[in-house]
């Protein structure tokens, strides 16, 4: 029993998922008819669409697609125990995102410093990682909390200035990373 | 035989098998519950629960010897099973339960203390005719010293500290003219963290193969040995997958295997379950590394192939009673697979998840045997280990082993945390491990994240990604939402027009 | 008759045409023309332009042809169906310089919608006041910024900035209730990097001054950050969902509710046993709250406190959480004013407020003091006392000394207080509060850790627990966690016509 779901607007049904490796999914999804995918028809049908969730049938296999997370238009997306990223574009927003691409003017080197002084208790990455934005950098120990630090951008840690058991005071450099969108 | 109280004092996976077993035989089982794990699943399996209590400054009530033994005591229990963990492989504890009356189920506790100190145990291995990884016989004084004792190794050496682990004051040596560098940066790095920059040599065994040995002696004096477990797939020294027996012993080397450690065994008296763990390098050459006094995790495999239950011997042999059968009588039934499903992110560095379980499924297959301590609706805390459930397969060989147990993990769903049973797909699916050559580095330099990913799952997920982004920005775009405007209230519209 | 058809016609054809350049410049530089963002910001067709050929004040702009409507296109549309009012200014058009026409347009446009009690919304993309007309240009800045003033608190406000806006151009926004930025294509700022340049050598680009990811994270001026034009507009659209056209209608509501009926149990596990971890307050949220209705505002500024709109029972809600996971939750200068301005704006248009709290106080520190933490502490407080709109506060485990008055505690006016089992309600926490009181018997005694042990169970056994605020009536019921969602419809629903008068005065006076 396939859903229907509600479309205004032909353009808007359109929509380009890019991966977190920059894989591009170009995904129509028509009134009454199987999804298009990167210009291919796949006969993937809807079976149920609950909370946060979608189970599909293609080729016979039943998928379970579960949202875990969604911020504005990224989504994490949890399917057979893997997760995969996507954000989803409009086809304006898509190559506005790719004209904005080539001209950035970010700067190459972001650094890190501790926004409150305690001790550091645990650092998960060693120089040289990639890291997505939003991923735990290290934590610090303050006020008897733990205190996760996440990186601000999806970039290279360019070096580690401190070590675990360290103590460090407000606005001490942490660690440094190169930002790749550059 | 009457009915004995059996106190099991451990918690999830294991002490609902072991509970499994206190039934079978017609026993007693009796649980710790804890303030740290009060909805857990085995607290329903059990015979009786004894409230823990444990205050929020206090040691969980697995890890308190004394009130464990007084509890026990008030209790009136006869048997205390340690478990795996814990206080298992601790000879005071052993040593209490017996002081007070109880009988503890497992080895001697003088057994349990000398095989802690890895020193001793590998003495003790020497003086049977184990071999061991090759090095100095004792404390490494001078570099010269360390050369000569390289020299007669072979090169690539391993420094270590000796007066602690963690692989601090550790450094690997390739070439002899790199020997006096490490040797001083070691020993200064062992200095710093131990107080003590003595160091020991070992041969380096570069991507060792880890392969253990099961056996089960009474005390009466017999021992058996009840084959062997591989279990090379490991990531930072934590075991995620054994097989029983070992792909990578003939026949012929696992008889002699076993038959060295029933030797080892018998020669320092021992009796109850045992492991005796030795490493493998490239050349097939094995050496002893340890002995483990404690029922290890993955003992399924072993029961499977021999068709013994392991803890129900253990609780025999505690009670005294002989080995009812000889070495020969031992069968090696088919191949065994065990995959540890941990809550972890194969994602994400293995990094430990913490959640709710909104759903878990595991498939039904006739050869599948699962041991889980989660349910539907367990929260999943660092408290304790990640492990949420052991899945075993049995088949009649390695092929047919591995194809059942992807056929179950392809079929098995844990809904709201991340687990490793995507990765054990990639892992029985890579050749390495199907060729049976994979070795305890294989995680680390082999495996990446890319293998997980699947094509049409990713599909499936950009597919699901836009519909939901459909179904949420669509409405907002659209002119209609399903948003009114609320009636006014005259009260309200009477104080508001004043 | 003819000649007039004929004028109509050509008029029509240049608004084409100038369109048709506006869309090719704009999209070389990855934004939208004026024209196209008012398109996707309101129901299809609706947009109704008001003042299309006003030209500008000055002849030598005035002589171009191309340069009617003087850089901003302002009027009238639907969004979701209810009139709203808005003003875009057209980059392509002398810069998008604010001119005497141009000011002239938008006061306009702001005096019609506080006359029809319509909310408006301003897109901003100007290069500024108009140099050359001089004292006019910053004239017709100083009507706008009166017209915000006239209007704050009477309709809802809203600027979104798709492009440079400095100098005197911030002040409107800054004015208004809520600041929406496009990254990497909007800037705020008061003085540039050429005069920062200039008067301190001190060299920064654009984006590094005042980018999206400035505003929303370092200075808090903007409270939401989009990725490209199109979601920012459409977040406009959904935050308008949660709001009354004006402060005297009523909430819009929800039709059809959606909750994780499934997930309320995990809210009796959720708080961990170990006083000193943290966890997500977003979860609770999320829970309680109906499903996929939580819209955060300022999530990267004073992570500590979270604040946003969400519904229950499909009414609007503001909520204001401490956020446990980030600084351990503690109540801090930025957390102190970005929590004191929503509870504000709540109480202009009669939104109804929930506090959720885990606080163990607010953040000691030198920099705290020397910059004011006495006063920021102290607006926020001012802001709960003063609001009249109904309040329930849920206290989930920590709630000591100042914060627990603060956060809408009994006295001050909380409506409804509730706690939760785990709450630990004192003047501070156990481990300094043992150490004072029993100081004596702790060094008089041969082992003072366990004896330290004892008295903090016995502390919060007796003092800290929430049992004894419910025995003095400032707990108005310890509650079960999964029954949190039920119990507070129920509140809400019996407070909703809540209403106080006080006194006449003309204002307070906020610790600013």
């Amino acid at each position: 029993m396939a859903t229907r779901y509600i479309y205004k607007r032909d353009a808007s049904r359109l929509f380009i998922a890019l991966s977190e490796q920059g894989k591009k999914f170009k995904i129509y999804l028509p009134q009454d008819a199987y999804p298009i995918i990167n210009d291919e028809e796949k006969e993937i049908t809807i079976l149920e669409s609950k909370y946060d969730s979608f189970s599909f049938l293609w080729n016979n296999k039943k998928y379970f697609a579960q949202i875990k997370s969604k911020e504005q238009n990224k989504y994490r997306v949890i399917v057979n125990g893997v997760e995969y990223f996507f954000s989803i574009e409009s086809i304006s927003s898509y190559l506005r995102r790719r004209m904005l691409e080539d001209s950035s003017d970010s700067k190459k080197t972001v650094f890190i410093n501790a926004s409150i002084p305690g001790k550091i208790t645990d650092i998960f990455v060693v120089e040289g990682d990639l890291v997505n934005e939003g991923e735990p950098l290290f934590s610090l120990e303050a006020m008897k909390m733990q205190n996760e630090f996440t990186s601000p951008i999806t970039g290279i840690v360019k070096s580690i200035h401190v070590k675990v058991g360290d103590n460090v005071v407000k606005d001490q450099l942490i660690l440094e990373l190169s930002n790749i969108n550059e | 035989m009457e009915a004995k109280r059996i106190l099991i004092a451990n918690r999830g996976e294991i002490a609902l098998r072991i509970i499994r077993t206190v039934k079978k035989l017609g026993h007693i089982a009796v649980v710790f519950r804890s303030n740290r794990d009060k909805d857990a699943l085995y607290l329903e399996a059990a015979d009786e629960i004894i409230d823990a209590n444990e205050g929020l400054q206090d040691k969980v009530i697995f890890l308190d010897a004394e009130k464990i033994i007084e509890l026990a005591k008030t209790h009136q229990i006869d048997m205390i099973h340690p478990g795996y963990g814990f206080l298992s492989e601790n000879p005071d504890f052993a040593r209490k339960c017996i002081e007070a009356g109880l009988i503890f189920i497992g080895p001697h506790p003088d057994h349990i203390y000398k095989m802690g100190i890895k020193t001793i145990a590998k003495e003790l291995a020497e003086k049977v005719g184990l071999p061991l990884v090759p090095g100095s016989e004792d404390v490494v004084k001078t570099v010269d010293q360390a050369k000569k004792i390289a020299r007669k190794i072979g090169y690539p050496i391993l420094l270590k500290a000796a007066g602690g682990g963690g692989g601090r004051g550790m450094r690997v040596v390739e070439k002899a003219d790199h020997l006096e560098r490490y040797f001083n940066a070691a020993t200064q790095e062992a200095l710093n963290a131990f107080g003590n920059g003595d160091l020991f040599i070992e041969k380096y065994i570069e991507n060792p193969k880890h392969i253990e040995v099961q056996i089960l002696g009474d005390q009466h004096g017999n021992v058996v040995h009840l084959w062997e477990r591989e279990c090379s797939l490991q990531r930072k020294h934590q075991k995620l997958l054994e097989e029983a027996p070992s792909p990578s012993l003939t026949d012929r080397k696992r008889s002699s295997l076993g038959k060295l450690a029933v030797k080892f065994a018998k020669a320092i008296g021992y009796y109850s379950t045992g492991t005796i763990e030795f490493i493998m390098d490239k050349k097939k050459n094995l050496y002893f590394m340890e002995m483990n006094t404690r029922l290890q995790v993955e003992h399924p495999v072993t029961e499977e192939i021999t068709g013994l239950d392991l803890v129900e011997w253990q609780i025999r042999v505690a009670l005294g009673e002989k080995l009812p059968f000889k070495q020969k009588e031992i069968p090696l039934n088919g191949w065994a697979i065990e995959c540890r499903i941990n809550a972890e992110d194969p994602q994400n560095r293995f990094s430990p998840e913490t959640g709710f379980i909104e759903n878990i499924r595991f498939p039904y297959h006739p050869q599948l045997r699962i041991e889980s301590g989660v349910s539907k609706g367990t929260y999943v805390t660092t408290n304790f280990d990640s492990m949420l459930a052991k899945l075993i397969i049995h088949e009649k060989d390695r092929k047919k082993a591995i194809e059942s147990m992807l056929k179950v993990l392809e079929e098995t769903k844990i809904f709201g945390i991340k687990t490793l049973v995507p990765f054990f797909k990639v892992v029985l699916t890579h050749h390495d491990f199907i060729k049976g050559t994979y070795t305890t580095s294989w995680v680390e330099k082999v495996f990446n994240t890319d293998m997980l990913i699947s094509q049409d799952d990713e599909i499936i997920a950009a597919l699901a990604s836009s519909i939901a982004y459909a179904m949420e920005y669509l409405p907002i775009a659209g002119e209609k939402i399903d948003i009114q405007q609320d009636n006014i209230n005259f009260w309200v519209l009477n104080k508001r027009l004043r | 008759m003819i000649m007039f058809f004929d004028k109509l016609h050509e008029r029509k054809q240049l608004l084409e045409e100038k369109e048709k350049i506006a869309i090719q410049k704009q999209h070389l530089k990855g934004k939208f023309s004026a024209r196209e963002r008012l398109q996707i910001l309101f129901d299809e067709g609706t947009f109704f332009e008001i003042g299309a050929f006003v030209e500008p004040a000055q002849a030598e702009f005035s002589s171009k042809q191309s340069n009617f409507g003087d850089g901003v296109i302002t009027g009238r549309g639907l969004i979701h169906g209810k009139s709203v009012f808005a003003f875009a200014q057209d980059f392509t058009v002398l810069g998008g310089s604010l001119g005497e026409a141009h000011g002239m347009k938008i006061a306009r446009i702001q005096e019609m919608a506080l006359q029809l009690g319509a909310p408006i919304i301003g897109l901003i993309d100007s290069g500024g006041a108009r140099i050359q007309e001089g004292i006019r240009s910053l004239a017709a800045y100083a009507r706008i910024f009166r017209n915000n003033v006239r209007s704050s608190g009477i309709i809802p406000q809203i600027s979104v900035i798709m492009g440079p806006a400095a100098g005197g151009a911030v002040y409107s926004p800054v004015l208004t209730d809520f600041i929406f930025m496009v990254n990497k294509t909007s800037y705020m700022f008061l003085t540039g990097p050429d005069v920062i340049k200039e008067v301190l050598n001190e060299e920064i680009t654009m984006e590094e001054l005042g980018g999206g990811h400035i505003h929303t994270t370092k200075s808090g001026v903007a409270h939401f950050l989009y990725d490209d034009e199109e979601h920012a507009l459409l977040g406009v659209r959904k935050l308008l969902s949660y709001l009354p056209p004006n402060n005297f209608e009523p909430l819009p509501i929800s039709k059809t509710v959606e909750y994780y009926e499934n997930r309320q149990e995990f809210l009796d596990k959720i708080i961990p046993d170990d006083p000193n971890k943290g966890y997500d307050v977003k979860d609770i949220i999320n829970i309680i709250m109906d499903k996929d209705s939580f819209f955060e505002i300022q999530p990267n500024y004073a992570p500590n406190l979270v604040i946003g709109f969400a519904r229950l029972n499909g009414k609007p809600i503001g909520i204001v959480a401490n956020q446990p996971k980030v600084l351990a939750g503690v109540l801090d200068i930025k957390a102190s004013h970005k929590g004191a301005r929503f509870v504000r704006f709540c109480d202009a248009f009669n939104i109804p407020l929930l506090i959720l709290e885990d606080v163990p106080g607010f953040l000691p520190g030198v920099d705290q003091e020397y910059n004011g933490i006495i006063r920021e502490g102290g607006k926020l407080l001012y802001a709960f006392c003063e609001a009249s709109v109904p309040k329930v506060t849920v206290i989930l485990r920590k709630s000591y000394g100042g914060a627990y008055i603060v956060m809408s505690s009994k006295n001050t006016g909380g409506d409804f207080n509730f706690a939760w089992p785990t709450a630990e309600i004192a003047v501070m926490g156990p481990e300094g509060a043992v150490k004072i009181v029993h100081k004596k018997e702790l060094a008089s005694v041969e082992n003072p850790e366990q004896l330290k042990a004892q008295l903090i169970e016995k502390y919060k056994r007796e003092i800290a627990t929430p049992f004894k605020g419910e025995a003095l009536g400032l707990i108005d019921e310890v509650i079960i966690p999964s029954e949190t969602r039920r119990v507070l419809i129920t509140a809400f629903e019996i407070l909703q016509n809540k209403q106080i008068s006080l006194p006449k005065r003309k204002h307070g006076n906020i610790p600013l």
